[in-house]
């Protein structure tokens, strides 16, 4: 029998999936009042409604639903939280609980069924903690035994599959073999129902990670291999394209064992897959083989790396890739020509996927896929079906990163008036794919696209391209982009990496700068996204301009002053989301162009401008700080600020006052990440543009920044920046920095000495940059401290002579840490030559060390220029020392 | 019911397959690729930007010359391990742009003047960074642009010197030498953050250790002649002003340096500056007649002179007028 208020809730169960809006509310509010309520009762109830096959599927599976809600959420810290809160439920509610659904699984009448989801979510939560241990063998039981029905040993494979693609690897690894059994069986060929397969494959699929030990052993390998590969002939069309995927993961976390099926099954299974007309089942072949470059590429860089070390690498291509692509290329050029004609541009379809792959496989082979391509391009360039014409531009702008530059040049050399040609085209996909093709050659080829026989008619062309429709537009400023990068970097060669006086766009500079602004303008150009690309464009061309065009630079800050001055009055204006969207976006863009602009500003010219960019960029923090607040642009808005810093260096002070609220502002706005992260990069900026006038406002920033240091609600990524900054203000205050001391040298104490887990990268990664950032406030505080003549010890640097051997210490724990990166060795030889020059001959003994003079060797050898100086001046300042206690 | 379904298995749908059709296909931004420098770009080149901006500016005040010191140094290659590094290209654009120290007009006389300034006579010419290191003589003009280089006896600036020295000078064309002004650094120990009086002290102390520096030889291509230093006295800014037979002869003006300032890039306010013509207004010195007829026709007193000055500059400071 069901309880009495179990009438009412099935009812409203059944609402939640109403059309009427008013009840549907009205039903979700109640069940948010009840879970916020007896969540255990709650909880009890729907399961016991779950589990009861009297009542009507929709709410058996509402239940189910809302169960699961109370177990699982997207947002990772939530979903921590409602496990947590599950396992602190009563160990009877739980069983009972626990009870109820298993006992559902398979009794639902529709699909998926939620019952499958709920024992997987509760599986989740308590198999981490060493809780309901019998699970897994019910499960495989469930699927294995003889009198399963099939709706019961589909909703357990579901089960499997939810619980392997949610639960950490290790969790499961000791019971992969059942589980794997339980799956096998399920996929067999033998099995007559195509869902009960489907199931199994989508299970075997979650499970690849860990059933490594199951890859290991050879025959067990060969049993798995043969389920999949049997699979993917099923005439079922899900079963098939869950397969083909379980084979595109195989390949990638296993890609050592595949030699013995690669020739025999996978090579032919995967072609005739990418031959298939039904979309989903081509583009699993396709991305096989997309994947497979992936890998190959990955192993040619560990094999290139593995020779400079002079040892041979731990895993070896088998150039898969190169040795199918006489198969490969015609098909995916065959694919490439199925194109939609009014293509939707989010879907992803066999033609797309032929493109990348045909990227991937250039990448992978080099040379060798030229000659299986260009005869193609050359048959169906010109063909009178503009699929085969857009087919043979594809696959020309696909091939041009891999091969050889200096082989492809003359090719691309005369193919360029062809697509010249093509950016005419009567179809806009034609016209598209050459635009974007000409980016190609300009970014990849630039060799070839500013020689002087092509230049001209390139930029003719490129011009042209700027009016046409948004796609094509936003394609050819991608191009301008690259020419202009290709063109200052060409002509900087020449000047040793000074700015050079000219170049060969320097005629064309002002007509192209002023086509760039009006399509900006160009009142189509939100689609496709058009005005970034042309503000990027611009962007590209100011940064890389010579100075014969500096004329046009200046011109150009004025028209984006203007522009901003303009957006800003136009606040008012804004009323929709869009045009809200819009605006912010191009605020955030004319911040942009005015850092590469003021990049380019001459010293002179920069205070003469400063005042009004300084007052629009005040007014812009007004407006993104108040109601209608933006973080993207107020960070844009701080990045520009820096580059103002960094342009009028002390000239800036005049601007402190006006500009500390909002600086103040920022490094209080904890809750978002990016802001408070580019205002304290900000206080750097400021402390060396401003050096020791910056003292009246340090007590406020320092409590600031410690206030924030402190903060366990911050994001941890803002916290090595801030022991960075407190280098640049002691080296910006000097002597003055001394009331800090003590407190940041705690701080930083603590932070040189945080241990963390070191199997993972992310953790690793942060781990070094904590300690390059310790080193390098290090760096300023002796700096700053220390008396610049090295044969006296000034009093101030005194001060820090306590807190040496705690230096020394950390550095030799780097030095002997074999995980240490390039970045910290730097900073750590950088600090060592500095307390060599603070302290002269008595810190000889601290730093002639062993662990230290090999990480100075290794930092000589680093391929960095930064870190080769730096461990070069140490080891220097090392040996004078050395010389002097010699010669006394 | 169909439509029930699908809502409800829409709400159910929790597994994040690799190709669903929901979200975007993971491959799918490597079709027809542009680069494209979204916020997140620009984030990463500022946060690059910031970096390396410490970098240098922490390799500033180790020794402005050891932005690029060791590249190439044949030093350490006496163990053979170092024999492999090929020397890198590090663009360092014009590292030695806007170092020099610059000066204030001197518009009046400040309450410590006897007993805490220094003058120095500032003859015609054209000011430059003297950068020897490596090997090689370099001379930066005030906006960093490499003008020339020679073999000079200044430690570093020959070749077998590994030393490194920097000089605040003014080039002579008429004279074909360099006067030093400053010191910057020498033979590696940098004297930026050191007081001028001991920086003066210190360069002519070298300059009196090697009276090579001051001749022109095979070994050292251009003459370097110290400036004299002597306190702010009215009897010592006569002799200098009248003082016909000294090589710094003629002057352009007179430099006035506070005992306790350090070396610092751009404009100064412990560095003063006036024309011979303006000594007898601010000092009330006896100026030789040659310099008083030197007087431009426009000149009424200093503080005119600033005032039509001011607005195209903004600021109450110019460069010394021998700097270009």
């Amino acid at each position: 029998m069901v309880p009495e208020p179990n009438i009412q809730l099935i009812q409203i169960l059944e609402k939640t999936v109403s059309s009427e809006k008013n009840e549907l509310e009205a039903a979700q509010n109640y069940l948010e009042q009840a879970a916020r309520g007896n969540l255990v009762e709650f909880i009890r109830a729907l399961s016991d409604i779950l589990a009861h096959g009297a009542n009507s599927p929709v709410a058996r599976m509402a239940a189910g639903l809302q169960l699961k809600n109370c177990l699982t959420s997207k947002d990772t810290d939530v979903k921590l939280e409602y496990q947590q809160r599950w396992l602190s439920f009563p160990h009877d509610l739980r069983t009972y609980v626990k009870k109820n659904i298993l006992a559902a699984l398979g009794t639902e009448t529709i699909r998926p069924s939620s019952a499958a989801q709920c024992v997987a979510y509760m599986a989740v939560a308590e198999l981490p903690v060493s809780q309901w241990p019998e699970l897994i063998s019910v499960l495989v039981a469930n699927v294995t035994a003889a009198n399963s029905t099939e709706m019961v040993r589909e909703a357990t494979l579901e089960t499997i599959g939810y619980i392997c693609q949610d639960i950490d690897a290790e969790v499961l690894a000791t019971q992969s073999n059942e589980i794997l059994t339980a799956i096998v069986h399920g996929m067999k060929r033998e099995e007559p129902s195509n869902h009960v397969r489907l199931a199994a494959t989508t299970a075997l699929l979650n499970s690849l990670e860990f059933t490594k030990a199951n890859f290991d052993k050879e025959s067990e390998r060969h049993f798995i291999m043969q389920v999949v590969c049997e699979a993917t002939q099923s005439p079922d069309t899900k079963v098939r394209v869950a397969a083909l995927q379980c084979l595109v993961k195989i390949m990638s976390l296993y890609y050592q064992y595949m030699e013995h099926y690669m020739g025999p099954a996978l090579f032919a299974i995967t072609l005739e897959a990418m031959r298939s007309e039904i979309d989903e089942i081509a583009l699993q072949g396709i991305e096989f083989w997309s994947n497979v470059c992936d890998e190959e590429v990955d192993l040619a860089i560990e094999a290139s790396e593995a020779a400079e070390m002079g040892r041979p690498p731990e895993h070896t291509s088998k150039f898969y890739a190169k040795g199918a692509l006489q198969y490969l290329v015609p098909v995916l050029m065959q694919t490439l020509t199925k194109q939609e004609e009014y293509d939707d541009e989010d879907d992803w379809n066999p033609c797309k996927a032929a493109g990348v792959c045909l990227m991937l496989l250039a990448n992978c082979c080099e040379d060798v896929i030229v000659p299986h391509v260009l005869p193609f391009v050359k048959e169906n360039i010109e063909n009178p079906d503009w699929r085969f014409r857009d087919a043979a531009v594809m696959a020309f702008g696909s091939i041009l990163e891999g091969p050889d530059a200096v082989q492809l040049k003359p090719i691309v050399e005369q193919a360029m008036p062809f697509l010249f040609k093509l950016m005419h085209d009567t179809s806009v996909n034609v016209r598209d794919t050459a635009a974007w093709t000409i980016g190609r050659v300009c970014e990849i080829i630039p060799d070839a696209a500013v020689a002087p026989p092509n230049l001209q008619p390139l930029l003719q062309a490129l011009v042209t391209g700027l009016t046409a429709e948004p796609r094509v537009a936003s394609n050819v400023c991608w191009a301008f982009s690259s020419l202009a990068e290709a063109a200052y970097e060409t002509a900087s060669q020449a000047t040793d990496g000074n700015e050079p006086d000219s170049y060969c766009l320097s005629e064309y500079f002002e007509p192209i700068v002023q086509k760039l602004l009006e399509t900006t303008d160009r009142p189509d150009a939100a689609q496709a996204n058009l005005r970034a690309a042309a503000y990027e464009a611009l962007m590209e061309m100011v940064k890389n301009s010579p100075k014969d065009c500096y004329i046009t630079v200046q011109k150009t800050t004025m028209v984006i002053l203007e522009r901003l001055q303009q957006v800003l009055n136009m606040e008012s204006h804004v009323s929709s989301h869009s045009d809200r969207v819009q605006y912010n976006d191009l605020q955030s863009l004319l911040c942009a162009t005015l850092q590469s602009v003021l990049r380019k500003v001459t010293p002179e010219d920069a205070p003469k401008i400063s005042d009004p960019i300084m007052a629009a960029l005040l007014q812009m923090f007004n407006s993104s700080a108040g109601p209608n607040r933006a973080g993207g642009v107020q960070e844009d808005a701080l990045m520009a600020v820096a580059t103002l810093t960094e342009v009028l260096g002390e000239g800036f002070i005049k601007y402190m006052e006006a500009f500390r609220p909002y600086l103040i502002m920022g490094l209080r706005n904890h809750a978002e990440t990016t802001i408070c992260q580019a205002s304290v990069g900000l206080v750097g900026d400021i402390c060396r543009a401003l050096g020791a006038k910056i003292l009246p406002f340090c007590d406020s920033i320092m409590s600031l920044l410690l206030e924030t240091l402190g903060n366990n609600e911050v994001d941890r990524k803002v916290k090595p920046q801030i022991l960075a900054v407190f280098g640049d203000m002691a080296l910006a205050i000097g002597p003055e920095f001394k009331k800090y001391l003590e407190l940041v040298i705690g701080m930083l104490h603590q932070a040189s000495q945080a241990q963390v887990n070191r199997n993972d990268f992310d953790i690793m990664d942060y781990l070094n940059e904590l300690r390059e950032c310790c080193l390098e406030a290090y760096t300023g505080i002796v700096q700053g401290l220390k008396g610049e003549d090295k044969e006296t010890i000034g009093n101030d640097v005194q001060l820090i002579l306590p807190h040496v051997p705690h230096m020394i210490n950390f550095i030799t724990t780097i030095a002997r840490d074999r995980e240490k990166s390039d970045g910290t060795i730097s900073a750590a030889a950088g600090l060592i030559g500095d307390l060599c020059s603070a302290f002269g001959h008595q810190l000889l003994p601290f730093v002639d060390t062993e662990p230290i003079t090999d990480m100075l060797t290794i930092g000589r050898r680093s391929k960095t220029g930064k870190t080769k100086t730096l461990s070069n001046w140490a080891t220097k300042e090392i040996r004078r020392l050395k010389a002097t206690v010699t010669s006394s | 019911m169909d439509n029930l379904i699908g809502s409800l298995e829409l709400s159910l749908n929790v597994s994040n397959e690799l190709h669903s059709t929901i979200s975007p296909h993971p491959r799918f931004s490597q079709f027809k690729k542009t680069s494209k420098t979204s916020q997140e770009v620009r984030r990463r080149r500022t946060l690059e930007n910031q970096k390396q901006s410490r970098y240098d500016y922490y390799n500033h005040c180790r020794c402005l010359a050891e932005s690029d010191f060791s590249v190439g140094d044949g030093n350490l290659s006496d163990s053979p391990d170092e024999m492999e590094w090929s020397p890198p290209k590090i663009k360092t654009p014009r590292a030695y742009q806007d170092q020099i120290m610059l000066s204030e007009w001197l518009d009046e006389v400040p309450v410590d003047f006897e007993t805490n300034w220094l003058i120095m006579p500032c003859p015609v010419g054209k000011r430059c960074l003297v950068v020897a290191s490596r090997g090689w003589t370099k001379v930066y003009s005030k906006s960093g642009f490499l003008i020339t280089e020679f073999q000079s006896q200044l430690p570093g600036g020959f070749r077998q010197s590994s030393d490194s020295t920097i000089l605040d000078c003014l080039w002579n064309e008429h004279k074909q030498c360099y006067f030093v002004l400053d010191v910057l650094s020498w033979s590696r120990v940098p004297l930026l953050g050191c007081e001028a009086e001991f920086r003066f002290y210190w360069v002519n102390g070298k300059f009196n250790e090697h009276p090579e520096l001051g001749m022109k030889s095979k070994k050292n291509r251009y003459p370097f002649i110290p400036l004299p230093i002597l306190p702010c006295i009215k009897e010592n800014i006569e002799t200098l002003l009248e003082d016909e037979k000294q090589s710094w002869q003629p002057l352009d003006g007179l430099l006035f340096y506070h005992k306790l300032g350090f070396y610092t890039p751009g404009v100064s306010p412990l560095v003063g500056w006036l024309k011979p013509f303006m000594i007898a207004e601010i000092l009330k010195a006896k100026v030789p007649e040659f310099y008083m007829q030197k007087k431009p026709v426009s000149y009424v007193n200093i503080q005119q002179h600033l005032k039509k000055k001011s607005p195209k500059c903004e600021e109450n400071s110019v460069e010394m007028s021998t700097t270009d």
